[in-house]
């Protein structure tokens, strides 16, 4: 889940102006690898001829240290702004504090979380439990396949959460959770009013919850053996950068009809701006 | 040129997203347009003698755009990633001068276009075949 401290502010600053310094520090090195002992100004500086003869012995590991810190700045640049993460972690707390107005129950029961559609990755837990059996060793780890995965979240709870959504672009039967409905569709996806599901809950109930929910049983199962409570109503709204779909925006509470219509209806704004920062991020 | 008419007139999104519910084992599921799919504001352009231009804005960011011609000489003007429809150009040489007839060509095409996203379509021929807002869209194509 991507979150921003000041240590990451100033490293991302520094690594605006590392190729200044790197050009610098690396035009300075070569200069002191040219220098030589009977070079009229050293000539007469014995001590000082002394350290820069010890510096010429490592100053090609120097040239190698710079061109590390280079690639690992750019990759640092090439990675989330700080500032926008800051602004999307406003507006989704903003967001989640509009929508879910019982502000006396813990944060974790009402939340807004958004995904990032994510191509091509390797052996995530799965727990989707048609055609398990062929996934052999790896059991509930696929080997392949797209997926969209917690990017970030209102609030500072769950922020571990390690829930992620399938996503079968060949075939959207295949594709998991009410966000990848939401994907599938390009439409925003809303259930309210889901029943209360406990660990006692007949086994009716439960699959009822995981058809419509496009989970699993075994999901729901696992959820619950966890200690945790499943949401009552949720809604998920496909989110766009460049027209292009960037990801899905849930909302999801334990309250049954705290996500409604309007939830979403109300927010249009809130959604677009989103999609605005995220092509910074 | 005249461009008195041509400001934004923003839309009533709660009207035009129509909200489908579908029950699963009692269950109900809503789907609704996608919100950046839901033009936010649209208008007419008469900037050339020989069209009318029904233009549309949306909430999400820029993209590139491409013309599509379709029959009754209507061109669409298409985000290339989204498939939303952004510009409705009417070629009034060739269809009969009246805007009902116009509206009414410019909404089947919308319908029966292909490759538009189909959410998006929905709410465009919903648009120019609404009550509400269909005698503006007149109102405003008058030459």
């Amino acid at each position: 889940m991507l979150r921003t401290g000041p240590k990451r502010k100033a490293i991302y600053a520094i690594s605006g102006h590392i190729y200044v310094i790197a050009g610098l520090m690396s035009s300075g090195t070569i200069w002191l690898m040219d220098v030589e002992k009977d070079d009229k100004w050293i000539a007469q500086r014995p001590v000082v001829w002394t350290l820069i003869d010890s510096f010429q012995e490592v100053a090609i590991w120097v040239l190698l240290a710079i061109a590390a810190v280079v690639v690992a700045m750019a990759v640092i640049k090439h990675m989330a702004d700080p500032w926008v993460v800051e602004k999307l972690q406003f507006i989704l707390d903003e967001y989640q504090g509009k929508v879910f107005k019982d502000l006396n129950v813990p944060k974790d029961h009402n939340r807004v979380t958004l995904f990032k559609y994510r191509k091509g990755l390797f052996f995530r837990r799965h727990w989707h439990e048609e055609s398990k059996d062929g996934w052999w060793p790896f059991k509930t780890r696929r080997l392949y396949g797209n997926y969209l995965v917690p990017y970030m979240r209102s609030g500072h709870l769950t922020l571990r959460t390690k829930t992620l959504f399938f996503i079968d672009n060949e075939n959207s039967a295949r594709t998991q959770g009410l966000a990848g409905l939401a994907w599938s569709t390009r439409q925003v996806a809303l259930l309210s009013d889901l029943p209360e599901i406990k660990p006692g809950t007949g086994a009716a109930k439960k699959e009822s919850y995981a058809k419509v929910t496009k989970s699993s049983v075994r999901f729901v199962e696992r959820y619950l053996a966890e200690g945790r409570t499943l949401p009552r109503s949720m809604a998920a709204v496909p989110v766009e950068c460049n027209g292009k779909l960037w990801g899905v925006i849930v909302l999801d509470s334990l309250t049954s009809l705290a996500v409604t219509q309007e939830s979403v209806e109300h927010y249009t704004l809130t959604v677009a701006l989103i999609g605005h920062l995220l092509e910074r991020a | 040129m005249r461009t008195s008419l041509e400001e934004w007139i923003s839309v009533s999104q709660h009207d035009l997203n129509e909200v489908e519910s579908r029950e699963q084992r009692g269950l109900k599921v809503q789907f609704m347009v996608a919100p950046s799919d839901l033009p936010s504001a649209w208008r007419v352009i008469h900037e050339k003698a020989d069209s009318v231009e029904v233009e549309f804005k949306y909430l999400g960011g820029n993209e590139p755009k491409q013309l599509e011609h379709c029959s009754n000489n209507i061109t669409l003007e298409v985000g290339k990633n989204s498939k939303r429809i952004y510009k409705i150009t009417l070629d009034v040489r060739s269809v009969p001068n009246s805007g009902e007839l116009m509206i009414s060509r410019a909404a089947d095409v919308v319908e029966h276009g292909s490759g538009l996203n189909k959410g998006n379509s929905e709410v465009i021929h919903r648009f120019l075949t609404s009550k509400r807002s269909k005698p503006e869209i007149l109102e405003r194509m008058a030459p």
